[in-house]
This record gives structure tokens, sequence and C-alpha cells, in this order.
């Protein structure tokens, strides 16, 4: 049976009820990585807000989620919040304000292992450390007593993978886990997510805009534009022979490495004309209602 | 170290400042060009019986002496004596200090305990009826003066119902059961005016945390959403909440002025109002330095307690 | 809903403008004339909100009392506006060492609310209405103050600003041309705000006795003379009229800046 079922899954947002996610269905088994490429404003993240049950309150969803075979969908909040950070769990793309900036981290780590057990103090404590060693946080047991600022980027997102692998979910979602990390730092995080995933034998689904990570990690694609699905497969067979032509596009645009010195790049639009999907773009604001700009403390 | 030297430059910031404050107040009780001896005889008083008079209160005498003696007399617990009654100012403060003590101490942490609820429900309501309602309730009480309530409860309360006495005051080793009676009307008129001047604040710190990305994680790990709020948000608010609080005495004091005159209560607000009815200007200067400088002392404490609680200056980490 | 608030806002203050208009020319009864066997006669007629205990007709009087509202309102936030906002301006076009005199007074000032230090102006100088709006004006001068130097702080850190420093225009010029114009909507604002604080403050005066002369009628002091045994409704009548200025103003205050702050907007 698959761990996460979606079927004819459509997201609005206000009272325009601007489409956001259009008709998506998807399976992911046990154990397997489905990675999900799209551009920026394509729909990912609202279907992965959609899936972990985090819109905000103006958005209106249509169709199936169902996870372990509960649905998600109509889940009150209560039945959900015990789901949700034990069974099924997210790593967020911006490590750097994704942690309480007034607790100590290890507290944070150890008051999600709390929150679905019953395990006493004591034991939770001793368990955030390991998990942070095995993670690759050296001097673990130094850094559970760390205050978020006192984190490097690299750093952060390794306790949020910790707190995302820590109660051995069956399904991870991760959203542009590395993006906002440096290129080396990136690399390292990637290898770790790998070993950790298979490590608790989790399924993931890995949202990134960029192929080369998803190949890297992932056994299976699927490529959403405009809030759809536009194509689905292996990964192999699908970044080798897109069938369509948005996906030839997003190809083509990430292998820099084979332009010729003095071509031109190539952009989507040389293999995809958007004009010839119906349904509209949806507007940037409705990607990540919950964000805004945000001045530094 | 950094600690030390910042704690050092908020005591002396604060020294200062209660200094300037005392000249301030001293300034505008004696050297505006009002005549107390002269408004005190009445217009027709002849001018040798001011003068008299001037000199048997040493108002005769340079400003900036005057105004030493009083700062000197104060560090040592002396406030000066009434002009009218030669009575010492300490002597007259004491007894309503603890009306007004009590009035305070019950009215602030109360009206924090159901400021708390109210901004909560506000802010995690924003777009939905019902925090709406709250916190349209509140943009009310914030217009309604705090004697008015005062009068509305004492007319449901005392006028209708008969429940309880809306007069005066007795202290609590006299009778705790009178004392209790006689301040629940005056405390419940402070507190909701002053829950709603902090509901404010409160709601906006709860708001806030649900902008944020970590209340966000905090979903994703598995707290509701109310229990989410509270638990990363509490925090939040505290700190945005004890931010105002020296601006909350301050109101408080107002509040707790404008109360005792409602409930005939004799605290320092009705002292302050009576001596200045009566011209007694040693008692308005020593009853308002003692307003300011515990609004200021307040404003300090809480300017330290940062340095205290907030984990980026405590470890002189980056921020 | 944001209408709904400027609405409001727009006919409870409006309501206050045309009792104190009215009130210049016309009032059902001298507000001053006391008819003994009148006293404490409910709403009615004529006495369409009744009478005090001197049988003082309190429509009459809550239409001339909204004359001294307005009046300290209009004379405590010009007062705080002419001092505070250059004064903010000044601080804000950087100047540290006056920055950080300025702020410690500031501090003092917000340690005397405006009640406190009207009170002892009232002591030096007597109780009048121009204490106490003086009194009331000097307390807010801090808030205008501090919102005026926010909002230059914000100005000063465009590229305009900075163009027309580098082409030598002085800072006085630029603070009258460029400043000042950008900041007027924020303290257009502010002025709202204070003026129903202004108002709140005045009536908390007058219920001491502190701001106008006995035979002056004024809300506070009409709410401080009701009885609340005998005739409970004459407390109300006031105190409605009070909380009816300042939610006005208020909401007025708020509805504009809704409008002129899109992210303040973001999060209602």
């Amino acid at each position: 049976m698959s761990v996460l079922r979606v079927r004819d899954l459509t997201v609005s947002f206000g009272r325009r009820h601007l489409v956001a996610v259009d008709q998506v269905s998807l399976d992911i088994e046990p154990g397997q990585r489905l990675g999900l490429v799209g551009a920026s404003g394509s729909g990912k993240t609202v279907l992965a807000s959609t899936i972990i049950g985090l819109l905000p309150d103006n958005a209106h969803v249509d169709g199936s989620v169902t996870f372990d075979g509960q649905e998600l969908t109509t889940l009150p909040d209560r039945e959900f919040s015990a789901i949700r950070g034990k069974d099924l769990t997210m790593v967020f793309q911006e490590p750097m304000t994704a942690l309480d900036p007034t607790m100590r981290v290890g507290r944070q780590a150890a008051e999600l292992v709390a929150l679905h057990s019953e395990s006493s103090q004591g034991t939770t404590r001793q368990l955030v450390v390991d998990v942070f060693d095995r993670v690759g946080l050296d001097q673990a047991s130094r850094i559970v007593d760390a205050y978020p600022h006192e984190l490097s980027g690299g750093q952060r997102q390794r306790v949020i993978i910790a707190m995302a692998l820590i109660n051995r979910p069956s399904l991870v979602i991760c959203d542009e886990p590395t993006t906002a990390l440096d290129a080396t730092v990136q690399a390292k995080v990637l290898r770790l997510l790998d070993e950790e995933l298979a490590s608790v034998d989790a399924a993931c689904l890995f949202i990134s805009h960029d192929l080369g990570l998803v190949a890297s990690l992932c056994s299976d694609v699927a490529v959403i534009h405009a809030g759809r699905i536009v194509e689905r497969g292996r990964t192999e067979q699908v970044f080798h022979h897109p069938s369509h032509p948005y996906t030839a596009g997003l190809v083509a645009t990430a292998s820099i490495d084979k332009v010729r010195p003095g071509e031109r790049l190539p952009v989507i639009e040389d293999f995809f004309d958007p004009s010839t999907v119906d349904s509209a773009p949806p507007s940037e604001s409705t990607n990540r209602p919950h964000r805004r700009i945000r001045r530094s403390r | 170290m950094a600690l030390l030297r910042a704690a050092t430059r908020r005591v002396v910031i604060f020294l200062v400042t209660v200094l300037v404050a005392s000249a301030v107040i001293f300034g505008i009780v004696q050297a505006l060009p009002g005549d107390v001896a002269l408004a005190t005889l009445g217009m027709g008083a002849s001018p040798e019986s001011v003068d008299a008079l001037r000199v048997q209160w040493g108002l005769d005498r340079p400003l900036a002496l005057r105004y030493l003696e009083w700062v000197v007399g104060m560090v040592h617990g002396d406030f000066g004596a009434s002009y009218l009654t030669g009575q010492s100012v300490v002597s007259q403060i004491g007894p309503p200090l603890a009306v007004t003590a009590w009035l305070v101490g019950l009215s602030m942490p109360l009206s924090l305990l159901a400021a708390l609820p109210l901004g909560l429900v506000g802010a995690m309501g924003r777009r939905r009826w019902f925090g709406v309602s709250v916190n349209a309730a509140t943009h009310v009480g914030l217009a309604i003066p705090v004697f008015f309530v005062g009068a509305i409860l004492t007319i449901i309360f005392a006028v209708k119902l008969r429940w309880v006495r809306a007069n005066g005051y007795v202290p609590l080793t006299t009778s705790p059961g009178e004392w209790a009676i006689r301040l629940v009307l005056p405390v419940a008129s402070i507190v909701i005016v002053q829950a709603c001047f902090l509901a404010r604040y409160v709601r906006a710190g709860f708001i806030d945390v649900l902008t944020e990305d970590y209340y966000r994680t905090a979903r994703a790990v598995g707290w509701t959403r109310w229990r989410g709020l509270w638990r990363h948000g509490i925090r939040n608010v505290a700190t945005s909440v004890v931010t105002v609080i020296g601006l909350q005495l301050a109101s408080l004091l107002v509040g707790a002025i404008l109360v005792e005159q409602t409930f005939a209560m004799p605290g320092l607000g009705s002292l302050l109002v009576q001596a200045v009815r009566r011209r007694d200007l040693m008692v308005v200067q020593g009853v308002g330095m003692l307003l300011v400088a515990a609004v200021l002392t307040v404003n300090f404490l809480v300017d330290l307690a940062y340095l205290a609680i907030d984990p980026r200056l405590k470890r002189g980490g980056r921020s | 809903m944001k209408k709904l608030t400027v609405i409001i806002g727009l006919v409870c203050s409006g309501l206050v403008v045309v009792a104190a208009l009215v009130s210049l020319v016309w009032t059902p009864f001298d507000p001053r004339k006391v008819d003994g066997p009148a006293r404490f006669a409910p709403p009615g007629w004529p006495h369409v909100l009744g009478t005090d205990a001197f049988g003082i007709d309190t429509a009459s009087r809550l239409l001339v009392g909204a004359q001294t509202t307005l009046l300290v309102g209009v004379v405590a936030v010009a007062l705080a506006a002419v001092i505070g906002v250059p004064l903010g301006v000044f601080v804000g076009m950087g100047h540290r060492i006056a920055g950080e005199v300025v702020a410690r007074a500031s501090d003092i000032l917000f340690a005397l609310p405006a009640l406190l230090l009207a009170i002892l102006l009232a002591a030096a100088l007597g109780a009048s209405v121009t204490t106490a709006a003086v009194a009331i004006g000097i307390a807010t001068i801090p808030v205008f103050q501090r919102m005026a130097r926010a909002a230059t702080l914000t100005v000063m850190s465009q590229d305009y600003i900075l163009a027309a420093q580098v082409s030598g225009i002085p800072g006085g010029v630029i603070a009258i041309r460029h400043v000042l114009p950008n900041i007027t909507p924020v303290l257009g604002v502010q002025a709202a705000a204070s003026f129903s604080m202004a108002i709140l403050a005045e009536a908390g005066l007058s219920y001491l006795g502190l701001s106008a002369p006995q035979s002056t009628p004024t809300w506070g002091r009409m709410l401080h003379d009701a009885n609340l045994y005998a005739a409970p409704i004459q407390a109300v009548i006031p105190g409605v009229a009070i909380a009816v200025a300042v939610l006005g103003f208020n909401l007025l205050g708020d509805g504009v800046r809704d409008y002129l702050d899109p992210r303040m907007k973001e999060l209602r």
C-alpha cells in the first residue's frame, strides 16, 4: 500500500479562487523517494503545505490526500497534529528562520519527542544528543544547549533534519532543503539526508528546482508546471528522454556545461511555449502566503 | 564583561534621569510664576503679610538652595514639611501609599492575566468573527475613561444589585473582608481598561509569531494551532509586554488617581488632588516625585531584565 | 471591515464637532441656568436628556462640553506637534549627541503622564483649561518626537536625499523640502491618535476638577457631579460622550493608517 496517495488535488486561494495546484495525483510507496521539480511559483510548495496540512486560512482544497490509508484533507487539527512531526515530517527551505530564536535547539528537538511519546526527560536528552551526533553535528552534547543564532546555516539545517528524522517517520517532505546553503555545505547535507533517510527507511517527497539534486537523490521524479504534473517516471527515463516539452526545457537549461562558449544560453521558452497551457500560472503572492519580508533583528 | 559595562551604563543613566526628573518637578512646582503665599492669603492680603509668610516658609531664599535642600533631604528619606500644616510630607504619604500600592499591585498582574487570553484569541481569530469581535471590544474598552467604568460598575453592583459597598477603604489589618469588598470595584475598573490596553500588545506579539517560519516549524512537528502559538509565542509576547510595563505603570498610576476619586479612596491620588486644591506645594512635589521615580525605576529594572533575558545579548554572540 | 472602521470613526468624531459648532449658536436651554424644581428630571420633554442635581439641562451641557473637549485636544496636539516634530526631524537627520539628550528627555516625559504633569502645573499656576491643554500638549511631545524621528530616518535612507546632500543643498532646505512632506501622512495619523488621548486626559482632569472652572460645563465634570444613586443616567450620558469622542478619533487615525500602510493592511 502507498504511504501517500494524492488524488485529483486542487488548491486555490482567496475569494477569486486563484488556482495554485490543479488536479494533481501522485503516489509514494514505502521507502520510495519522489522528486518534485518545477520553477518557482509552479505550485510545489503549496502542494507540500497541503499534504502536511499547513495551508493558510484562505485556501480551498478539493480532492483527496491519504496518508497510511487515512484521509488528511478533512482531518481535524488535533488528530492531524498527532501525525505531524511523528509519521509525517517536513524539512524547510529556510534554516535561518525555521527555529524559535528564544529556545535552545536541543529543547526544541526534545519537545518534539515528548510531544509524540511518554518518554522521560533524561532519556529524551540522550536521544537528542544521539540524533544530533548522527546528522554530523560535532560536539552534539554542546550544540543541544545552543541557541539558533549561535549556529551556522549548515548546522541549523542539520538540526532541522535531525528533528524531521528523530521520530522515525514514514514520509519526510523536503522543501528545497539545501537552497539556502552554500555549495560545499549543500553537498554534505544532501549526502547526510540520503544516508539518514535510508537508515530510518523513510519515504521522501523531495521538492527542488535543481535537477541535479533530484537526480542524485531520487529514484522517481514528477515535473510540475503551473500547478499541474506534466510528466512523471523513473528519474533517468524522464531526464534522458523527456516526453513533455517543458521537461525538455528544464533539462536543457540545467545542463549549462553542455553549452559551447560563445553560444547563447538556452531558456525554457526555446523548448516550450507557456501560452499553450490553458490555465494561467498562479500569481507569485499565492505561492508562499505565509511569508513576508522581515527586517533583521 | 560587556554585560557589566552595559549594566553600569544603565545605572548611571538611571541616576541622572531621576535627578533631572526631580529638577523638572521642582521647577514646575516652585519656579513657575505662581505665588503660593499670595494665593494662600488671598488677593486682599497686605504685601507685608505676604512677605512675612514667604520668609516663614523660606520662599525668600534662592531657588537653587531650596532645590538642593529638597534633593538632599529626599536622599535621606525626608521629603520636607507641608507649608500649610508644618506636618512632614513623609508622614502624610504613608497611609495613602498603602492604598495606592494595593490598587496598582493588584491591578497589574490581574490585567496581564486578562490580557493574555484576549490577545491570544484576537491574534488567532484575526480573520474570523471571534477574533475580530474581541479586537473591536478592546478598541472600545480603550476609549472608555477608567472613572466611567468605575461609575458603571458602581451603578450595577452597588446601586442596583447592592452586592458591594462602593466607597472608602478599610485597611487589610483592620478587616480583611471589608478590605477585599471595597477593593473589588476599583481594581476591576482599572483592570478592565488596562487589560484592553495590554491585549493589543499581546495580540500584536502573537500575530508576529503566526507569520514566523518557526511557528510553521512548530506546526510541522505536531503542535496544534493554539498550543503551538502559546508555546512558541509566549516568550515573544513576554518581551513585548515587558517593554511597555513602565508605560503601563504610568497609566496604572493615572488610573489609580482617577479611580480613587470615583470610590472616595484615601490614596496618593486623593492626597495629590487635595494638596493641589490647597496649593500645598511640598506635598504635591513629594508625591509627584514618588510617582515619577516609581515609573523610572520600573523602566530601569526592565532595561536590566532585558540584559538578562535576551540570549543574544547574554552570550555576546551574533544577532 | 476597514471601510466600516473609517465610517464609524467619521460619524463619531463628526458628531462631536457638530455638537460643538451647534452649541456656539444654539442650545436647547441655558447650560448654566439653575432650575431647582426640575432637578433630576429623567430624559423626556422638554429636557431631552434630563437634568442634573441643579436642574440644569443635560443636553445643553453636553453640547457645550464638546467645545472644551475639542479646544483642549486641538491646543494640546498643536503644541505637541509644533515642538515635537522639528525636534524629531532634527534628531532624525543625524545629530548623535542631541539625539541622546532628546531620547533621555523623552524618557522623563514618558514617566510623567499628561494627567500627572497637569496636576503639577495646576498646583503652581492654578487649574484652568489653558493649564490642562498645555500640560497635555507637553506630555505628548515625546510621542511626536519619536514618530517624526523614526519617519525621518526612513526618508533619510532614500537615494534622493543622498543626491540632494551630494549636490550641496543645506540640511534645513532638505528638511523642509524633502523630509517634512514625506513624513506628514504618518504625523497626521499620529495627530488623530494623540487627539483622542488628549480628550481622555482632559476628561480625567475635569473629572478631578483640575480643568475648566466650575461654571464651564465639561463632560468630565458632568460625570463627577452626577449622583449615581439618584440619577445614574446623568453619569452614563457624559461617559458615553467621552467614549464616542475618543473612539471616533482613534478609529479615524487607524483607518487612515491602514489606508497608508500596506503592511498593516496585510496583517488584518
